[in-house]
């Protein structure tokens, strides 16, 4: 009883004819939840601007790990549709499969057009960069991935767990594509430990547990660690932004992708350490420009291949580590 | 003589089961359809068998450590703050004491492993951590029974020529099986369900041990349409195990047990060095080791002393919000918990077959990962339920994104608590003493007001403050269902272990403790 009494007074109260009651509309702004898993501080500066700049619609912010966003988003969109009207996370391989699935919105914000194709579809465009690197000191630590698998590294390295981790998942399917599996065995022989995120890599980085680590470039600069880039390539993770169908207030989250993809967006994006992917605006401090950022090579198709097999890989790398 | 008809009970008993029924039983049914894969669950045997051992032996640990800590409590003269000493790895947020473990004993650089073979990142080390955690749930409940406990029984034995041990043994521990059998399903079901700990010291093993909570985690993160149908399986077999196991427990020392009334002249503690060693042994392992290596962590930063922790978790306005929400929350979830957990506790233990099940049903919750059962809360309740009432007002129920959800959810997740912690308590209360009452004139519902519940105080309050410390520090359904208006300290948490600053994190739960503990003792001296 208690509780029915409770849930009574959770209650929204509207008067009023029931269908003039706009379901997505704060009085008269629309309201726009954006599902995403850039960093708190961003959305705190962005917050203000935002509700500045676009008067006309209220943006909520639902804030964690792509993982986790993405099981919010798929479990409320079964049980009949999720309100969020944008999704910007960086597991490209989930906007891969949202797209086949016919569940995004096409839409490419005009803007968008202009940086490189490989990271616009019609369904999602890359609106952050991040890039996994190596932690470790440029001198004395392992030049590139391809370092990790000798001798001097055994057993003192890490990365988060690909099974969890999207950036570190796209690590694991960018080296195999690229040096295949046998490169990925014999990174597990030679003491691959793979567990956590990248906190959780960084933590053993400054505890000596593990002093290198592969991580996220954003990371390090963010904590003002030793930061190498490989020379093989840092392994691009695009942060796509789209909007799904479920969306109620599709005109509005179009209106929040534009202003994603203005250069005062873009630079509080830089200001938490991630790289906008338009190459003529500055990298974050600490990082080289984008275009002298070598990348580490990656088919063509590598992201609509990596989306198709992912279950498949991540059961490949669990009964290698197991 | 006893008393059959209870009719308002039974009225209250079917609203709440009705209740549970819609918040547990609905999210649960959920679930089920989206069961498959079934054929892949015997390759998930290695994780079946490392969370039977890491449950059974985390339940072995705690109750050798909580039932020795719990006797020594309620028997012995013991220093003051002993009690408080006591519940401190408990009010730690558990991965934050991992956290301070894994620097003390990972293999590499662990500041132990010079002096000691340890390495925390086995099935031992998750049992260690667990079973420091959950001891105190042990100790507290063996306490509060021992305090309920008429000391004319076992002095009935010493006059009967019984020495201490055989008094012990053919007494004392016959009359606190209740207690142990409550404590041991709590811890069972709360470490086969647990996840943290698991995740953060099995993974980085040099050969993983895999757990069931973990496996689901990491079949949904295949991808929800791929993974869901095998994590759903695997979830209804960690349900299965979480209520199968304490049931089986209960069957097997069913009619062991028996009832003594209340204490009216309880033993006066007495001095025991055994009792004070332990307690200081624990105070030290448990409580100074890790803490102290929690302190050190967050005032170093690359290696040199540093505030820039302890800065960060002191600059962010919104730990203020945060904190004083979460102890609103969690204070009104423990209530509510404790008022419906204690009458279901009560109803299945002077009642039929169908309170029975109506406490099995408030034990699901505890059973299941939070990650699942949070999934299970978003697909049952993420949607509006819309009331129009003639055509002029519509009562809109948007639990998504609010604190009411998370409040829910930590409700069904905790209410296994009292059901187990009260029933315990009520089974120590023979029901003679509620008859006594009915016989002088008083009714069903005030003879358990009047004389049962002033009984279990003790136990009503032990269950109120391990509800209201485990949701303060709860982090897996807070993450997924607290809504961004509604920030609550395991949001908080999770921003600062995840993203921005694991040993800002470390800060955060320190002070949480100290806060809790704090709290605790200043509501004991305004008590008194």
């Amino acid at each position: 009883m208690p509780l029915l009494l409770l849930l009574l007074s959770a209650c929204r109260v509207e008067f009023g004819p029931a269908a003039e009651i706009a379901p997505m509309n704060v009085g008269e702004k629309a309201e726009v939840w954006v599902y995403t898993s850039m960093y708190q501080h961003v959305l705190d500066a962005m917050d203000p601007i935002v509700a500045e700049r676009l008067p006309g619609v209220t943006v909520r912010w639902f804030q964690s790990g792509s993982e986790k966003v993405a099981q919010r988003w798929e479990a409320e969109h079964e049980a009949g549709q999720s309100p969020a009207c944008v999704v910007a996370t960086s597991d490209p391989a989930w906007y891969v499969d949202l797209d086949t699935r016919g569940l995004l919105v096409p839409y490419v914000s005009p803007r968008a057009v202009t940086i490189d194709r490989a990271w616009v579809t019609p369904t999602w465009s890359t609106v952050r960069l991040s890039f996994m690197v190596l932690g470790a000191p440029p001198a004395g630590g392992p030049a590139r991935f391809s370092d990790l698998a000798g001798p001097e590294w055994k057993d003192r390295f890490s990365s988060g767990d690909p099974l969890s981790s999207g950036t570190t998942f796209t690590t694991l399917a960018a080296l195999d594509a690229t040096y295949g599996w046998d490169f990925v065995q014999q990174l597990y022989t030679n003491g691959w430990m793979a567990a956590g995120g990248n906190s959780a890599v960084i933590a053993r980085m400054e505890s000596g547990e593990r002093p290198v680590g592969i991580v996220l470039h954003e990371n390090l600069l963010a904590k003002g660690l030793p930061a190498t880039i490989p020379a093989d390539g840092a392994v691009a993770v695009p942060g796509p932004v789209a909007i799904p169908t479920d969306c109620r207030a599709k005109d509005a989250a179009k209106q929040v992708i534009d202003w994603l993809y203005t250069d005062e967006a873009q630079a509080l994006i830089v200001a938490g350490a991630m790289y906008s992917p338009f190459p003529e605006l500055a990298p974050p401090t600490g990082g080289p420009p984008l275009a002298e950022l070598p990348r580490f090579p990656t088919p063509p198709d590598f992201w609509t291949t990596t989306a198709a097999g992912a279950p498949a890989l991540k059961e490949r790398f669990r009964a290698l580590v197991r | 003589m006893r008393f059959p008809t209870i009719k308002g009970p039974t009225v209250l008993l079917a609203l709440v089961a009705a209740m549970l029924v819609a918040l547990v039983g609905l999210p649960l049914l959920a679930l089920l359809p989206r069961m498959g894969a079934l054929h892949a669950l015997p390759g998930e045997a290695d994780a079946l068998g490392n969370t039977v051992l890491l449950g059974l032996g985390t339940t072995l640990f705690a109750l050798g450590i909580g039932g020795p800590m719990g006797f020594a409590l309620a028997r012995a003269r013991l220093f003051r703050g002993a009690d408080l000493l006591l519940v401190l790895p408990y009010v730690t947020p558990p991965y934050v004491s991992t956290i301070a473990w894994m620097m003390l004993a990972n293999p590499t650089t662990g500041w132990l492993t010079p002096y000691l073979p340890v390495d925390i990142y086995t099935l031992g080390g998750m049992i260690w951590v667990l079973g420091l955690h959950l001891a105190p749930f042990v100790a507290t409940t063996v306490r509060d029974a021992l305090t309920r406990l008429d000391p004319a029984l076992e002095e009935a034995a010493w006059l009967s020529g019984a020495s201490r041990l055989r008094t012990l043994f053919s007494v004392t521990v016959p009359a606190l099986l209740p207690a142990w059998v409550a404590a041991a399903t709590l811890v069972f079901a709360s470490t086969v369900a647990s996840f943290g700990v698991p995740w953060m010291l099995g993974a980085p093993a040099r050969e993983p041990v895999p757990v069931l909570s973990t496996r689901i985690v990491e079949v949904l993160e295949l991808g929800w349409v791929q993974g869901r149908p095998l994590a759903t399986s695997l979830a209804m077999v960690l349900l299965v195990l979480g209520l199968g196991v304490p049931l089986l427990l209960r069957r097997l020392l069913a009619g062991r047990a028996w009832s003594g009334a209340r204490s009216v002249r309880p033993l006066v503690p007495t001095d025991k060095p055994w009792a004070t060693a332990l307690v200081a042994a624990w105070g030290v392992l448990a409580v100074a080791v890790p803490t102290f290596t929690l302190l050190v962590a967050s005032f170093t930063d690359k290696g040199a002393f540093s505030l820039v922790h302890w800065a960060r978790v002191a600059g962010d306005a919104r730990i203020v919000d945060a904190l004083s929400r979460s102890t609103v929350v969690s204070a009104g979830v423990a209530t509510l918990t404790v008022g419906v957990g204690g009458f279901v506790a009560w109803a299945a233990t002077r009642g039929g077959r169908s309170a029975g099940a109506v406490a099995g049903l408030a034990r699901a919750g505890l059973a299941i990962p939070g990650s699942v059962l949070a999934l299970a809360l978003l697909l049952a309740f993420s949607q509006e339920v819309r009331v129009i009432v003639a055509e002029r007002a519509t009562f809109t129920l948007a639990l998504a994104d609010t604190a009411w959800l998370l409040g829910l959810a930590w409700f069904v997740r905790f209410l296994a608590l009292p059901v187990d912690i009260v029933g315990a308590g009520t089974r120590n209360v023979h029901p003679s003493l509620e008859e006594a009452a009915r016989v002088a004139g008083a009714g069903p519902l005030r003879a358990l007001g009047t004389v049962t519940v002033p009984l279990l105080a003790p136990a009503l309050a032990n269950a109120w403050f391990l509800v209201f410390v485990g949701a303060i520090c709860e982090v897996t359904l807070a993450t997924m269902l607290a809504g961004p208006r509604t920030p609550v300290l395991g949001t908080m948490l999770f921003q600062l272990q995840t993203y921005a600053d694991p040993r800002a994190a470390c800060v955060l739960g320190v002070g949480l403790s100290a806060l809790l503990v704090g709290g605790t003792a200043l509501s004991r001296r305004f008590v008194r």
